[in-house]
């Protein structure tokens, strides 16, 4: 009998140093269980994410690749994550016109919020493997 | 190129759901990794000698360490490298700590994610260039943000060190909440007799600033150099500050968020704080029956408050002690969830409270209601399991603490955070509990969570010396991260002169191309992102290391 | 607002003023038997036309890095021509100072790759036969000449107006002979309805572009593609062994990655907000690839999300250089 063997997404993750990368610090601190597929490039801050970035990301094979930053207004760089906000607008409506929309998600999760981070990446990698495995 | 790879097993952290053993082994057969090693902690001194070791009899050019997050041991390891004089920012550090095996249980997919990270992490620094860590003059000076007992604290500490400080309060009187105490438990001292010791010991002193009715309007710069604007009753003063201590206290949780409890509605229900100014003031009948209320405004999720205030319970003994005291025949029968009486002594008065005719019930009291003949509180005993009615002449309720009114106007001017609560948030739980994100910048205090007031003078003082460990050399490091411009291929357009937030990109117009300004730029890659060939470019996080580490990750094994 | 009707002779008399100076240069169109092509004028405009029916290329391509430093030029070009030398503007790739932009109704274009297209000045290729149009002027967002400093219009009764838009093209206008009017009648081009969001998906990208070769032709010629040395010059993004493996292991997919999908991906993000869809893209590729289609429709799909539209105000500030605190909710998920 031949067993159907489940294909895990790989998720990408770009994580700013001062929210979203400590918030992953402190779900790992507090051994929070998040997806072995979610893996993090840490950034300076989320506008240092270059769509090409993303576009690179999808094209060698990630499922999903998300973009994590301070919420907008807590920027410790001010004003970074505004521009973020925008570049990956642009990006979702060029990849949602090739009807490639589910591929990139874009989040806000401050430092303290591990709770949340976990939940955003468990979130996104659940709905992408069901996609994945034709559910 | 000659990469060492070390990974460390952090004890069993990382070993029992890494096979940290046949990753070392895996990495060995890549050319350009000429060592890779497996070890049980490599913070540890044997640790640390066998990076040391490794990089001289190897000649190693590229260190990747792979541990805990990157943010501990910080300069630990970056040192190892300086010891052998490569450059320290030829290290690449990698999570398989709190990035992978505290997050997963899978013991082979787990390994298989640490082996991308390190991967990542090796294609990466393989891009890495030697960079020099600039140093800056720092002034030997502290901003203190608030008046009360830690910052206090803090204050005279870095004034006694020979630190120039300023100090900043924003009501008219120093001393915060501790100056209407009457009496602080343990000690028993009033409340405002401490403050004054502080306050005059600090008035005294020739290097410190003292600005009441004042408030913090404007922060830039960074770390050593920062410049703050204060607005006080004689107009706007501009201070230059090495680093800043904030310590701008609590809020006293509102009993209005609960209207259940009726507060405000009658004068026979206050709060410890009320109790606490009325002090001799207070009028009872005879034979008083009063009610001291735990955990108001604390525990509880349904007012988004699920944290415990950590004062309450002494403060409900108190004012439960205070009662029996003055009115002996009085009942006085105090309502609780758990006792949390955790200072030193604080058990021994829980039990002498009792001893001196208290009762403690273990109850949630629903609703409190005044009645004409008294004020009625409706509750059930979880102990007895049973649904009550008793009046009472008066209630006291013990209230808890909430964040600082002016937490998140602070946070957005100082660029630190907050944590859920809306109480300042430290850099880690454990081992930097007095710093912030941002370099200098630090909290004391209970605006960084409840803290009582012993532990408040303590806090404030401890982190008023790591201010001053940070200044004490009159110099300090600026990471090398930031942008870089490639004249050759930049056309002018200026688009990142335009979107950059420090506003450190300055046009050259004779050249048409664009130049950064070292000093001003904060390092956060915008530029890089927004110029579409690249021509400007963050340092430490160039498109190339960036480009590899993805290709890294997806590799297909 | 006001303007001058113009008869033949007219604008080129205010041209020739300009030229006789000696210090000004005059860019347009010149027709012979052969065709009508992009020519800078001095001293004399010989044989201009103030129209081309016929499209080899974009003229702002000539305009980038162009820092006259003194001398002036009149520009009297389509108006995609116009409104990319005004993204040019913005990204400082050319000094405005000195140059006079003029706009001039556009009735549509052939591809310069037909062969046996009659020079005919007067030719209106959309309204006579539509089907040789090229795809970009068939869905054309703006032909009217309103853009620049000074527009050429056509109204419904077959008059030609010349129209100021800005001080400069106020000053254009004076060199006209003859009265200026209050102009109050109807153009014959009407402002152009918007289309319908571009949608695609990999499948038909793939078979539009599985004779790609990467020669960078489009890139090239694009008038708004700027960079003085270009990210798909180096390898970054170019295809590495290994990635076409990591590829095709995960997908299973048999199509070959080339390095096709990130260099048009890539470059379709790039010049979104300044792509004016002037289809010169697609005129130089050599393999007859439609990029128009996908160009001009990711553009204006990207440029609408923020309500931009290139070209059309020097003023108006590329979308990424800037922001508002309240926007884009729905980006977030």
């Amino acid at each position: 009998m031949e067993q159907k063997i489940e294909k895990n997404p790989e998720i990408v993750g770009f994580a700013c140093s001062f929210c979203t990368f400590k918030a992953s610090e402190m779900a790992g601190s507090l051994r929070m269980k998040y997806p072995e597929g979610v893996k993090l490039i840490q950034v300076p801050c989320s506008s240092r994410v270059d769509p090409a970035f993303v576009i690179k990301a999808i094209f060698e094979g990630a499922d999903g690749v998300f973009v994590a930053g301070c919420h907008p207004g807590d920027c410790h760089f001010i004003k970074g994550n505004y521009f973020t906000r925008r570049k990956i607008a642009a990006l979702k409506e060029e990849l949602e016109a090739f009807g490639m929309k589910d591929k990139l998600r874009l989040f806000w999760v401050s430092a303290a919020e591990a709770r949340r981070f976990v939940e955003k990446v468990t979130e996104m990698y659940n709905d992408i493997k069901e996609k994945k495995n034709g559910r | 190129m000659k990469t060492g790879i070390f990974i460390c097993h952090c004890g069993h952290n990382i070993k029992h759901t890494v096979d940290v053993a046949g990753l070392s082994e895996y990495f060995r057969k890549y050319p350009q990794v000429t060592v890779s090693e497996d070890y049980p902690f490599l913070c540890s001194e044997p640790g640390q000698n066998m990076i040391t070791d490794s990089i001289e009899k190897h000649g190693l050019d590229r260190v990747i360490v792979a541990s805990c997050a990157p943010s501990l041991h910080g300069e630990l390891f970056k040192d190892l490298l300086r010891k052998k004089d490569v450059n320290p920012f030829l290290l690449r550090r990698v999570s398989i700590r709190e990035h992978c095996s505290w997050v997963g249980d899978d013991m082979e997919e787990n390994t298989e994610k640490a082996k991308r990270l390190i991967l990542s992490g090796l294609y990466g620094a393989a891009h890495f260039i030697p960079l020099e860590e600039k140093q800056v003059d720092v002034n030997k000076s502290a901003l203190v943000l608030g008046g009360g007992v830690s910052g206090l604290s803090a204050a005279l500490f870095l004034s006694k060190m020979d630190m120039q400080v300023y100090l900043v309060e924003e009501t008219p009187e120093l001393g915060g909440r501790v100056r209407e105490l009457k009496s602080v438990w343990p000690s028993r001292k009033n409340g405002a007799d401490i403050i004054a010791e502080m306050e005059n010991e600090l008035k005294a002193r020739d290097n410190v600033a003292i600005f009441t009715s004042s408030k913090l309007t404007n922060f830039e710069g960074f770390f050593g150099n920062y410049q703050a604007t204060i607005d006080t009753p004689n107009g706007e003063k501009k201070v230059m500050a090495g680093g800043v201590v904030v310590a701008i206290g609590f809020t006293p949780f509102d009993p209005d968020i609960k209207p259940e409890l009726g507060y405000g509605r009658d004068p026979r229900i206050v709060t410890t704080l009320d109790l606490e100014r009325m002090a001799d003031a207070l009028k009872l009948p005879d034979k008083p029956r009063v009610a001291v209320l735990h955990c108001i405004g604390s525990r509880d999720e349904q007012i988004g408050r699920p944290y415990c205030s950590r004062i309450c319970c002494i403060n409900a003994l108190r004012a439960a002690e205070g009662i029996k005291e003055r009115y002996p025949d009085s009942y006085v029968e105090s309502f609780y969830m758990d006792m949390r009486a955790h200072p030193r002594g604080g058990e021994e008065f829980f039990e002498d409270t009792q001893e001196k005719g208290v009762l403690f019930t273990r109850a949630n009291i629903a609703e409190i209601i005044p009645e004409p003949e008294g004020v009625v509180l409706h509750g059930e005993d979880t102990l007895l399991d049973e649904v009550f009615e008793r009046g009472f002449d008066l209630v006291v309720l013990s209230i808890g603490m909430s964040s600082p009114a002016t937490s998140r106007d602070i946070a957005s001017l100082l660029k630190i955070s907050l944590d859920k609560d809306k109480f300042f948030l430290e850099a880690h739980i454990k081992l930097r509990p007095f710093d912030t994100a941002v370099k200098g910048i630090f909290i004391a205090g209970s605006c960084s969570g409840p803290k009582d007031v012993e532990e408040s003078i303590s806090h404030g003082r401890a982190s008023a010396l790591k201010l001053y460990g940070f200044l004490n050399l009159g110099y300090a490091f600026v990471d090398p991260f930031i942008s870089i411009v490639d004249p050759k291929r930049c056309s002018g357009c200026r688009m990142c002169e335009q979107a950059c937030v420090a506003k450190a990109i300055k046009f050259d117009e004779d050249k048409h191309v664009v130049h950064v300004e070292e000093a001003a730029c904060m390092g956060c890659g915008l530029c890089n992102a927004t110029c579409p060939s690249s021509a400007i470019s963050l340092k430490g996080y160039v498109d190339t290391i960036i480009g590899d580490e993805i290709s890294a990750l997806l590799e297909a094994m | 607002m006001v303007g001058k009707k113009i008869t033949n002779g007219q604008i080129e008399g205010a041209l020739n003023k300009l030229l006789s100076g000696g210090d000004c240069l005059v860019m347009g169109f010149e027709k012979d038997s052969a065709g009508i092509r992009h020519r800078v004028f001095k001293d004399s405009l010989g044989n201009m036309s103030i129209t081309n029916h016929i499209f080899a290329l974009n003229g702002g391509l000539y305009l980038r890095r162009l820092f006259s430093k003194g001398a002036r030029i009149a520009l009297v070009l389509r108006p995609c021509e116009i409104r990319s030398y005004v993204e040019l503007v913005k990204l400082s790739q050319v000094e405005p100072e000195n140059i006079i932009a003029v706009s001039v109704d556009c009735f549509g274009t052939i591809s310069s790759k037909v062969d046996g297209v009659p020079v005919d000045p007067d030719a209106d290729v959309l309204g006579k036969e539509p089907d040789r149009a090229r795809f970009a002027c068939a869905n054309c967002r703006e032909r009217r000449g309103v853009v620049g400093d000074a527009g050429v219009r056509l109204d419904v009764s077959g008059q030609y107006w010349v129209l100021p838009y800005t001080e400069k093209g106020g000053k254009f206008l004076s060199l006209i002979e003859g009265p200026e009017e209050d102009v109050t009648v109807k153009m014959a081009i009407p402002p152009s309805k918007s289309a319908a969001a571009f949608q695609t998906d990999m499948a038909e990208f793939a078979k539009d572009f599985s004779n790609c070769i990467m020669c960078m032709n489009c890139r090239d010629m694009c008038p708004v593609c700027y960079c003085v040395d270009c990210v798909f010059n180096g390898d970054e993004y170019l295809p590495k062994g290994d990635a076409l493996f990591n590829k095709i292991f995960r997908s299973g997919s048999t199509d070959m990655p080339s390095g096709k999908e990130l260099f048009h991906l890539i470059r379709m993000y790039h010049v979104s907000q300044t792509c004016v869809g002037c289809g010169a893209c697609e005129e130089a590729c050599p393999q007859g690839i439609p990029l128009t289609k996908y160009f001009k429709g990711i553009s204006e799909r990207l440029q609408g999300i923020f309500s931009y539209m290139s070209g059309r105000d020097p003023n108006e500030q590329i979308p990424m250089v800037t922001f508002l605190e309240d926007e884009l909710k729905n980006a977030e998920d």
